[in-house]
């Protein structure tokens, strides 16, 4: 475990590696992640720990939702390993997968009516054996995350009659729900309101620090990343990099990746870029 | 909506739609040209002693076969639409969505044209396989879950054995149309031992329901379900093997009765809510009971004249699923 005073910057050490009780929740050796030839990035190296909270930033279509199905193992890597709690995720089963991560996809399409408080119990399916029903437990902790969201009001309402922003907030509930170690998360604020977001990113920061999960976010919203994270990879032109918070969200590095000169404005909390 | 689905209501629910077919097989029982009341009709079932034996004869030996017959073609065909309809994320699929029908009708008309009476079972289920197999080779192993690529090639191959049946029908000799008809309508006419289709009924829906909290996962989407740790591949081909085995199973005993694949699943979610463990079970119990009361209302409404069965559960559904359809929120 590392140290609860654990600061951004901090670089985890390659001793860890197979040593399965300091094991980083998420790592990747010598990643390469891509679509068919295509490769978004290559020869991607991290140590995602406990508590941790990377963002994953890039211009559109620069591989961003790709990299995180990568590490989701919903895709396969081109090359290279992920691993999840030191092990790789290729020799895990399903289901221990599923109990190791858990992820928000960018949007959520429902074809059938599914009530609020079904979409997030369904989110207890890895930790129910095959033969079993869901328990009060799964019960009681479906309800804790609608609570977290502030969305226990809507727990009888049809998915497809809640609102852009409702329903990201019960697809919220629904990853807190499935109570990984490691979340992956694919644009978390969108379709929430300013307010919204912060609420959001508060209870999912709050998660990190009070629970110890790590949390690796796909954010448009270079603010929200320059407030919430303590890691970030840079995705675009076919590469990435990764690395502390604090060496990546700058002016020079960004305006380097999104072609465009951008200015940093604030500081602490505030901190935000805005286009020249 | 309705809370979350617990195995004490799922029984409750369950029980109450077995109830529910149990009396529909005892009205099928009942009715026809000899009126026969519900208590003889018990006693002749319960083989006590008294009854006439001309009624038990009626009771045992004419009506119970057929009756059973169509209580396992509604319940297989209802299964079938139930799986398909999450497999492929689309409420209007059906179990001939893919071309299985009509693979089977092409079958058995080629079977009744080559006067092998015999045959016309093996036929259309040989039929329903090789369509089946065509659109999953044709579009591709690995589109087996809300993929339009399958459901476009299921569409278009099934337009193809519907040329192929219009053919067989204008080559036909006038005297054997009517037959054709008949089976290409779905008719339990030619009904007698029931123990097949109750045998694959059953196969069919222990396997479905040991998939079906799975399915659950499955019909908000293929990543979803993957991401909770669902094998969607597997659960996705195996899911389809089930649905196609079944529907072939009912058509092969009954021909290509329509309706109750589609609108039994369909107006089940409607009321009971989409959780497959409880649709499934009654998915079967409620599709195997509205085709005994339609096989019943297809031979004595009309009589002496008999009409084709999935005339009747067309007729029977098709405002009944309006209905639910105009009151659901």
């Amino acid at each position: 475990m590392s140290a609860p005073g654990h600061t951004s910057g901090d670089h985890r050490s390659a001793t860890r590696e197979g040593d399965p009780v300091n094991a980083s929740v998420l790592a990747t050796r010598d990643l390469r992640a891509g679509i068919g030839a295509r490769a978004f990035c290559d020869a991607l190296s991290i140590d995602v720990g406990a508590g941790d909270v990377w963002a994953i930033i890039g211009p559109n279509g620069a591989g961003k939702t790709t990299l995180l199905r990568t590490l989701a193992g919903l895709a396969a890597p081109l090359a290279g390993t992920v691993m999840l709690g030191g092990r790789p995720l290729e020799t895990l089963s399903l289901r221990l997968r599923a109990q190791s991560r858990g992820v928000l996809p960018q949007d959520d399409v429902d074809a059938f009516a599914v009530s609020v408080a079904d979409s997030v119990l369904a989110a207890r399916h890895p930790h129910i054996a095959w033969h079993a029903w869901e328990r009060d437990a799964d019960r009681r902790i479906a309800g804790d995350a609608l609570a977290a969201f502030g969305v226990a009001d809507l727990a009888a309402r049809d998915v497809r009659t809640l609102s852009g922003g409702e329903r990201r907030r019960v697809a919220l509930a629904e990853l807190v729900a499935q109570d990984t170690p490691l979340l992956l998360l694919d644009e978390p604020s969108s379709h929430l309101d300013i307010g919204q977001q912060v609420a959001a990113l508060d209870a999912l920061t709050a998660l990190a620090r009070g629970r110890r999960k790590a949390l690796v976010m796909v954010l448009h919203d270079l603010h929200l990343a320059a407030r919430y994270c303590d890691h970030a990879i840079a995705i675009g032109g076919g590469g990435a990099i990764a690395g502390a918070a604090s060496e990546i969200l700058r002016e020079a590095p960004l305006s380097a990746l999104f072609g465009r000169a951008l200015l940093e404005l604030g500081a602490g909390a505030t901190r935000t870029f805005v286009p020249r | 909506m309705r809370d979350p689905l617990t195995p004490a209501r799922t029984l409750v629910v369950v029980a109450l739609c077995a109830g529910g077919s149990a009396l529909a097989l005892v009205f099928a029982l009942c009715a026809g040209s000899v009126a026969i009341d519900a208590g003889s009709v018990l006693d002749a079932l319960s083989g006590r002693a008294g009854v006439p034996r001309e009624t038990r004869d009626i009771v045992i030996a004419l009506r119970l076969p057929r009756a059973l017959c169509a209580f396992a073609v509604g319940g297989l065909l209802a299964l079938a639409g139930a799986l398909m309809q999450v497999v492929l994320r689309n409420p209007l699929a059906d179990p001939y969505v893919l071309g299985l029908s009509g693979g089977a009708a092409v079958g058995a008309l080629l079977a009744i044209l080559a006067g092998a009476a015999a045959m016309i079972g093996p036929a259309a289920f040989a039929g329903a396989l090789l369509s089946t197999s065509i659109v999953f080779t044709l579009a591709g192993r690995r589109e087996a879950v809300q993929s339009t690529r399958l459901l476009l090639t299921g569409v278009v191959v099934a337009a193809g054995w519907s040329a192929f049946i219009a053919l067989l029908l204008s080559l036909a000799p006038s005297a054997q149309v009517k037959g054709m008809l008949f089976w290409l309508l779905g008719d339990l006419g030619g009904a007698a031992d029931p123990r097949p289709a109750l045998a694959a009924l059953l196969l069919a829906f222990v396997l479905a329901w040991a998939l079906a909290r799975s399915l659950n996962r499955l019909a908000r989407g293929a990543d979803h379900a993957a991401a909770l740790g669902v094998d969607v591949d597997r659960t996705a081909l195996a899911t389809h093997g089930i649905a196609a085995f079944a529907a072939a199973a009912a058509v092969t005993q009954a021909g290509s009765v329509g309706f109750v694949g589609l609108i039994v699943p369909h107006a089940l979610r409607l009321v009971l809510g989409n959780d497959q463990r409880l649709l499934l079970p009654a998915a079967v119990f409620a599709g195997g009971a509205l085709v005994v009361v339609a096989d019943t209302l297809a031979r004595t409404v009309f009589a002496p004249q008999q009409v084709p069965v999935g005339v009747i559960t067309a007729l029977i559904g098709v405002p009944t699923f309006l209905w639910l359809q105009r009151r659901a929120p």
